[in-house]
């Protein structure tokens, strides 16, 4: 899978699940999600849930930031990173 | 666009740079110049804001390889000029040490095991359990230097971050606000090294400025706050008082937001653009919201360390209980850290089951709201600041912030009986404070219902940095001219007062009584971040106390301690002497000699003259001047007899001049109104000697306190709060009683009024004019340190009593105020003589 196809995908769900009626246009790849008040905690690990679900990886505490999370580019580069690490 | 070009070469600056670095420049130097009229947290600050001014200028044009390291040298520069070598020294070598031990080449379980233990053992030396010999001063900057940044940095090392070279790594632990701030923003490691010039420089320059200056305003908003707006919980009576009580507790923690944003604006200056620290915490939406905006580096770290962790580790139990547990875990932990941060800042460990129970309240709300936003299906609603005021959402943050706001209420109170208690006062409104707190909540819920939006969301359609910069420096300047004498002297003396208030680093008249009390009694001052007192460190408890001196003995009386006779210790770094009636001053006869003029002297602390030589006091030197000028011409002689003893309160003197001073047939008494005498210390005083069960002196004292209906038995928190509505009553008991007993041996009274380099009170006005209608003279010394800088007429920074220069301002003003008098109290000065020299040692 591209990184294009799983920002699609990771957009698609935060718009659906925390940011129903907002233009999608607003949500960019480098829109700031945690710092910028998108994910909250809770959200945030729903997030991480379907991460988990959808790619059949397993993240760990450590690597639940703003550094791996806080956009949909680096969200991308953590899920090509660790399915390609086979987790 | 971030510099990644000519690493090493030096930088030539284009004009537009050069523009922006002048901008950035001048900026700086009136935020310097704010932080001087403003008495922006100290004078370590300040030195440290004329460092950073110097360092940046610098820094900004050197090339970006050499930034960090030139980062890290101005950095051990600040902790060297702000805690002096020694200190500084004792700061870098022990944090270099535990950075040592971080990096040991051992396994990383041994390696947190031998941090834990040095920890352990640094802790022993701080609570004096063990002797070291490192001094006292360093622990609370050293504790908020490495308490949780060695956890982050521990945690990261052990997830595969990479340390970074030692500049950075030292640049993060000793960066260079953090020498004037004991309480320090928790910056995490990762966003410090990562978001390192990761922005246009004069971007992250700029934010930076602007959130230095919102760091002032709203330390000057919390001045307004403490001097203002805080109450004694045992004078709240009313509705409108209690919500004043809660509400201003609650805002006391504008200290703590100006001084994180002044802490992370400073890093911005030198290329750190980190997150903000607080974000408009007034207008919580929830108390899941609260951690987005109220400490939000205290929360990132928990979550980073606690919450994931915990939560990752219980998730197969299932999302909600892994949620719960989690949470559970959080709470517990920042109490844990609560009471350690405390125990690093004052020596002793913060376990009150007050502190425990708040953080049960809170995490029981948070908790419960947690669960409720977790439910499987329910429709998440992020706010998206789409709609312009929403009453929801000023409902949900009143709601919020009213819980949060009685909750915290309750964490500071000093007694858990009178916060109780302050709540009968909800049973009367009176009209005008009901329609004042009716106007703030349509005002409040107004702001609340708008939208808040998070700071990156709002960045991002910023354009050119003209327009903040103009109005930065707009804003400096208009603080600059509000705070220049020549401007605000133009008010009348309600408003100078006010915008000295706002202007002037001092304590409030509650917390001067804590200070106060800390010179003679140990105080169990638990009151955190409602009083400062606690920052003053050290020096306001035993080793400044005169009253754990062999010079003071306690009475078992109304009187509750005199100063012992022909006692010679060394106090305050000062010979403290006293004459053969207990007097610090020198002999005198009982009888007064032939043709003498004699004035007894009654009064506290300013009065008996601590930190200074018996010759220096301001008593001593007017006695000197009149002699040297006046003698000779109705009288032979002048005496002025210093009976002033440590914390004695209005009714004290009352009792030192029926026991004492008529004994010396004194032609005039003066007693002293003195911040001690204010109602705090003054309650404090008469409850503990109603519960001591002394004898009340006087019958109108007595129906006084029975009218108060305080007995032995009562608690301190009922009492205080009985009598506190009759302390008026008893200031003028006090003067009353004395013009009485003078005036039937013909002797004038005189009230004299001390400052104590501080501000007034309504009570003390409105005893001078009940003096003034008894007809005392009154004695106004509170221009005596006019023009002067306050911060130079005390002993020390935590010692507010008057140093050499103070009392020689306080003998000229003294002096002045007699000439005029002359004549009304029968001096007998020479009237050739004018006050125009200023005086000298006497005596």
């Amino acid at each position: 899978m591209s990184n294009e196809e799983i920002i699609r995908t990771v957009k698609e769900y935060i718009l659906k699940t925390f940011l129903p009626g907002e233009d999608p246009k607003a949500l960019t790849e480098s829109t700031q999600l945690i710092t910028g008040g998108v994910l909250d905690s809770l959200a945030t690990l729903e997030l991480v849930s379907f991460l988990e679900q959808q790619y059949g990886i397993e993240l760990q505490a450590h690597e639940v930031d703003a550094a791996n999370l806080g956009t949909l580019t680096a969200i991308a580069t953590l899920v090509q990173s660790k399915a390609g690490a086979g987790k | 666009m971030p510099i990644t070009e000519d690493r090493t070469d030096a930088r030539r600056l284009s004009w537009a740079e050069a523009a922006r670095y002048l901008s950035t420049v001048l900026q700086l130097g009136l935020v310097v110049l704010v932080i001087r009229q403003f008495e922006i947290e100290g004078s370590a600050f300040y030195r440290l804001s004329v460092l950073t001014l110097a360092g940046f200028a610098l820094h900004a044009l050197l090339p970006v390889a050499y930034r960090l390291t030139f980062f890290l040298l101005l950095s051990i520069t600040g902790i060297l000029l702000v805690m002096g070598p020694i200190n500084g020294l004792w700061i870098l070598g022990l944090g270099g040490f535990l950075l040592i031990l971080s990096h040991l080449p051992v396994r990383f379980s041994f390696r947190v095991g031998i941090v834990l233990a040095t920890t352990l053992l640094l802790g022993f030396f701080r609570s004096s359990l063990l002797p070291s010999g490192i001094p006292a001063p360093i622990w609370p900057i050293l504790a908020s230097m490495f308490m949780f940044r060695l956890a982050i940095y521990l945690y990261d090392l052990t997830h595969g971050v990479e340390a970074g070279s030692p500049a950075r790594v030292l640049s993060y632990f000793f960066m260079i606000p953090n020498v004037a701030f004991p309480l320090f923003p928790v910056v995490d490691y990762k966003t410090f090294a990562r978001n390192y010039y990761d922005e246009d420089a004069w971007r992250i320059y700029q934010r930076g400025l602007q959130w230095i200056l919102r760091g002032v305003l709203h330390l000057i908003a919390y001045r307004f706050v403490y001097h203002y707006m805080t109450m004694d919980l045992a004078e709240v009576r009313t509705g409108p008082q209690v919500m004043q009580y809660i509400f201003s507790s609650f805002m006391l923690y504008l200290r703590v937001s100006g001084m994180y944003h002044l802490a992370v604006g400073i890093l911005h200056l030198f290329g750190f653009r980190l997150p903000e620290t607080n974000h408009f915490w007034l207008f919580c939406q929830s108390f899941t919201d609260l951690w987005r905006r109220m400490n939000i580096y205290f929360k990132d770290f928990m979550m980073k360390l606690v919450y994931y962790p915990s939560f990752f580790r219980l998730r197969k139990k299932g999302m909600r209980k892994a949620i719960g547990l989690a949470l559970v875990m959080v709470f517990f932990v920042t109490w844990a850290l609560h009471a350690v941060q405390w125990f690093w800042l004052r020596g002793e460990l913060l376990l009150s089951w007050q502190d425990g129970f708040f953080y049960v309240i809170l995490g029981a709300f948070v908790i419960y709201q947690s669960l409720k936003e977790a439910k499987p299906g329910r429709k998440r609603a992020v706010d998206t600041g789409h709609v312009r005021w929403s009453p929801r959402r000023a409902i949900n943050a009143l709601l919020t912030m009213g819980l949060l706001m009685t909750a915290w209420s309750f964490w500071t109170a000093d007694s858990v009986d009178q916060w109780v208690t302050m709540f009968q006062g909800m049973s009367e409104w009176p009209r005008r404070g009901t329609l004042i707190v009716a106007g703030s909540l349509v005002l409040y819920l107004g702001l609340a219902g708008l939208p808040w939006r998070s700071p990156e969301l709002v960045e991002k359609k910023q354009g050119p940095l003209l327009r903040p910069a103009l109005l930065t420096t707009g804003m400096l300047g208009g603080l600059l001219i509000a705070g220049h004498p020549r401007i605000y002297q133009q008010l009348d003396t309600g408003g100078t007062d006010f915008v000295l208030a706002l202007k002037e680093n001092k304590l409030n008249r509650r917390d001067q009584a804590v200070l106060l009390r800390g010179y003679y009694e140990k105080v169990d001052n638990q009151s955190k971040l409602t009083s400062q007192v606690w920052e003053l460190g050290d020096g306001a408890t035993e080793d400044v106390r005169i009253t754990s001196t062999a010079a003071y003995r306690e009475r078992n009386d109304f009187l509750g301690g005199e100063l012992v006779p022909l006692t010679h210790i060394l106090f305050k770094d000062t010979d403290f002497f006293t004459n053969r009636w207990g007097m610090h001053d020198r002999d005198y006869e009982q009888g007064k000699p032939d043709s003498t003029y004699r004035i007894a002297l009654v009064g506290p602390s300013d009065v008996m003259g601590p930190g200074v030589l018996a010759p220096e006091t301001f008593e001593a030197l007017v006695e000197s001047r009149l002699n040297d000028q006046h003698a000779g011409h109705r009288f032979r002689g002048y005496e002025i007899l210093n009976f002033g003893v440590a914390a004695y309160t209005l009714p004290q003197q009352t009792a030192m001049v029926h026991e004492r001073v008529l004994g010396f047939q004194p032609d005039l008494v003066i007693m002293t109104l003195h911040p001690v005498s204010d109602p705090p210390a003054l309650i404090r005083y008469l409850v503990s000697a109603v519960q001591r069960g002394v004898n009340i002196p006087d019958p109108e004292l007595q129906s006084i306190i029975k009218q108060a209906g305080i007995d032995s038995t009562m608690s301190d928190a009922v009492a205080k709060r009985q009598i506190w509505p009759h302390f008026e009553a008893i200031m003028r008991w006090s003067v009353r009683h004395v013009a009485r007993v003078t005036r039937d041996r013909g002797t004038p009274l005189a009230l004299m009024v001390v400052d104590a380099i501080t501000e007034s009170s309504p009570a003390e006005q409105q005893l001078i004019r009940y003096a003034d209608s008894l007809g005392l003279a009154i004695i106004d010394l509170r221009d005596a340190h006019k023009n002067h800088d306050a911060r130079t007429l005390v002993l020390a920074e935590n010692d507010r009593h008057p140093n050499k220069l103070g009392h020689r301002l306080l003998a000229d003003a003294l002096y002045r105020r007699l000439i005029a008098l002359g004549d009304t109290l029968g001096l007998g000065l020479d009237p050739a003589i004018q006050p125009s020299q200023s005086t000298q040692e006497g005596k």
